[in-house]
């Protein structure tokens, strides 16, 4: 166990921040550490008061502590750690054997829901694209289809690069998430968007017609709400697949951390 | 180049970063090197604790000032190597020349005497 591992696990939890950002804090703290150390011991200290002597110099005072948050956070990332966050398992289940079982439990079952949310975003983007009475009702049923093929493709590769490549690298581990979440969020917009455009435009024609167009209005209205429900929809699966990938994400970092203080 | 302006309520902030990227001026160096030769070559009239330096060195680079790159010394030791950028070498330039205009000015007060 590293002779620093209490203080570098002290900080650890004091500095809320992404693990890798984290993890290169507590590393770049760990080498000098260990230089001071060497440094005292050379100077004839005995090994607790070297160790004393280097805690001390590095000086982790809150004030640091604040302004490395602050030099290396956004508000926004904090938000949506706080979010993922409420989810977690407490950490008094940690060791324990059902804290274990849960564990492996929810580790299946979320990595069911992606496969799940995955092959539903996909059979969406088919059903949608291959339908002409639907996507002939408006040109945002393309746009929305490019987004939804950009949230798939982007799932895709995270999904490999997770679970079946297994690459872990810290540094490389959330890319494309915050990607997911805004494809998601513009999908939504753009399908409600071109909900009360197609709206506005279908009322314009009806309304100059003399006949009663009560019947065509209202099938031209269900084909306008289905391109907003199209886009809800694909919204909340990136949502979903953007949450589990994100758990997913932050149960890896919490390993590096582990397997960074102890070392 | 613009000589650059320290202001009396950031003195402490200014010498700090000009401290720092005069010693980066030489040659790549980890945070524990910076604190030590600051100390040694000052004769001991600037210490930096590591708290004060680390929020300083990650400001430079986040302003691009320096390069932070992570070197491999052995398997399980990295270290984290900060170099100046050719922005921060434009910047320390004008630190100098904005020092020299300080302590001219600062010592026309003070007198000759001290100097």
């Amino acid at each position: 166990m590293n002779r620093f591992a209490p203080l570098l696990k002290r900080i650890s939890d004091r500095l809320n921040l992404p693990q890798p950002l984290k993890s290169r804090i507590l590393l770049e703290m760990a080498g000098d550490l260990e230089e001071l150390y060497m440094f005292y011991k050379e100077k004839g200290l005995s090994e607790q008061e070297a160790i004393q002597k280097a805690e001390e110099k590095i000086d982790a005072s809150d004030e640091t502590i604040r302004l490395l948050i602050q030099l290396n956070d956004t508000s926004f990332r904090r938000y949506l750690r706080s979010v993922v966050s409420y989810f977690s398992l407490p950490a008094q289940l940690n060791d324990t054997v059902f804290g274990k079982y849960l564990r492996r439990f929810l580790k299946t079952v979320l990595q069911l829901i992606e496969y799940f949310g995955l092959i539903l975003l996909i059979a969406l983007i088919f059903i949608v694209s291959f339908r002409t009475d639907y996507t002939n009702t408006s040109h945002f049923t393309w746009i929305v289809l490019f987004l939804a093929a950009a949230v798939a493709c982007t799932s895709v590769l995270k999904f490999y690069k997770l679970y079946i490549k297994k690459d872990h690298t810290i540094s490389q581990l959330q890319s494309g998430l915050p990607l997911i979440l805004f494809l998601g969020g513009l999908c939504l917009l753009t399908g409600i968007t071109g909900f009360f455009i197609e709206l506005h435009i279908i009322a314009g024609i009806l309304s100059d017609r003399n006949v009663s167009t009560y019947r065509e209005f209202l099938i031209l209205f269900r084909k306008c709400t289905e391109l907003a429900v199209f886009s809800i929809s694909i919204a909340g699966i990136s949502a979903l697949l953007w949450f589990v990938f994100t758990l997913k994400t932050i149960r890896i970092e919490q390993l590096e951390k582990t397997f960074l203080l102890s070392d | 180049m613009k000589p650059f302006n320290i202001e009396i309520s950031n003195l402490s902030k200014n010498c700090n970063e000009a401290l720092i990227l005069a010693i980066l001026s030489e040659e790549k160096k980890h945070g524990y090197q910076i604190a030590l030769e600051v100390e040694e070559r000052s004769g001991g009239m600037f210490k930096f604790n590591h708290g004060t330096l680390y929020p300083i060195l990650h400001k430079l680079e986040k302003d691009g000032l320096v390069t932070g790159t992570w070197e491999e010394e052995s398997i399980k030791r990295k270290r984290k190597y900060y170099s100046l950028s050719n922005k921060g070498k434009e910047y320390l330039a004008g630190q100098q020349a904005g020092w020299q205009n300080f302590f001219r000015a600062f010592f026309e007060i003070m007198g000759k005497g001290i100097r």
